[in-house]
């Protein structure tokens, strides 16, 4: 057994763990046509704008969550104290027309991009930091826990 | 990396999905564990209209996963399992709810115990073992909490 793990191995996992759940399904939790990609492009307004439960949130709920959290966390993981968050704005949104389907969506894939690069770029004692590994895994837990409940809502809907 | 470093942001992702406490993903106050407890048998086998499962067959999946998760951690070989059993709806009464809760509730130290001391080499596949577990919680842990909100409800 070694003594450590190295930046590198993490580094893959944590993307790969993101990939699984964006869009590149390789079997760490996920069965294929899972993923985020698979399970909002084909949505419609109507559809992504449908409560899970009376009172609940919409998938286009959940994606304008993600994208205000994603948003949060970059600023943290490049060591911005972010201003304390307003999180009721992450929730503010709950039916769109097309357009801002689309828009949500979008935003959402600039996200992923974002993202990646900035776990690719960080050098190695940036991410050995214990802010930026929390940061990193909250990510991951963060976007699987959405996922799941945007494919149960999916599921509610018969889709 | 130190071990030490990269497991403790794990073992705190892993605490979380049960009790709400870490601070890595879920609001604060989220105490998934303390809700299933507060759930009857009858609320806990409702079964979501169209996802067509409880929060029991969720709690169910997460302890077949457990099994899963052993080969990763402790070697061998990988188990033949009927994943199928997990989803069917079987009315639970109070009592095998409540069993069924205490199960899972143990499985956050076999999990965490397992990320603190592999018996596997500390490798990347074993890196991402130990993530896919905080992943996979997490998936489910989103999708129990919606259960748990409609079971209230109805």
């Amino acid at each position: 057994m070694t003594a450590s793990v190295p930046v590198s191995e993490i580094r893959s996992a944590i993307k790969l763990a993101l990939g699984e759940a964006f869009d590149t399904v390789i079997g760490m939790y996920l069965d294929k046509g899972e993923t985020l990609r698979e399970s909002l492009d084909d949505l419609t307004a109507e559809q992504a704008s449908v409560p899970i439960h009376p009172g609940s949130n919409s998938i286009a709920s959940q994606v304008n969550h993600m994208n205000f959290y994603f948003d949060v966390m970059k600023n943290y993981l490049v060591g911005q104290e972010p201003e304390r968050p307003d999180w009721s704005l992450a929730w503010k949104v709950i039916e769109v027309d097309e357009d801002q389907w689309s828009d949500l969506k979008q935003g959402l894939r600039d996200r992923q991009t974002e993202l990646y690069g900035l776990i690719d770029a960080v050098p190695d004692e940036v991410f050995a930091d214990p802010n930026f590994l929390a940061g990193s895994y909250g990510i991951v837990a963060h976007t699987a826990f959405h996922l799941g409940q945007i494919r149960h809502a999916r599921a509610a809907q018969g889709l | 990396m130190s071990n030490d470093l990269w497991k403790t942001e794990i073992l705190k992702a892993i605490d979380e999905s049960y009790d709400g406490t870490g601070g890595v993903y879920l609001d604060s106050g989220t105490n998934t564990l303390e809700e299933l407890q507060s759930l009857t048998g009858n609320q806990a086998s409702i079964v979501l209209p169209g996802a067509g499962n409880s929060v029991a067959n969720q709690v169910k999946h997460l302890l077949t996963t457990v099994a899963i998760h052993k080969p990763q951690f402790e070697g061998g070989e990988y188990p033949d399992l009927d994943w199928g059993a997990d989803w069917e709806a079987t009315p639970l009464s109070d009592d095998e709810w409540q069993a069924l809760v205490t199960t899972f509730a143990a499985t956050r130290e076999q999990l965490k115990n397992w990320v603190q001391n592999p018996v596997v080499a500390e490798d990347s596949a074993y890196a991402g073992a130990a993530i896919m577990v905080v992943a996979h919680l997490a998936y489910h842990i989103g999708q129990i909490r919606h259960g748990i909100g409609y079971a209230k409800q109805a």
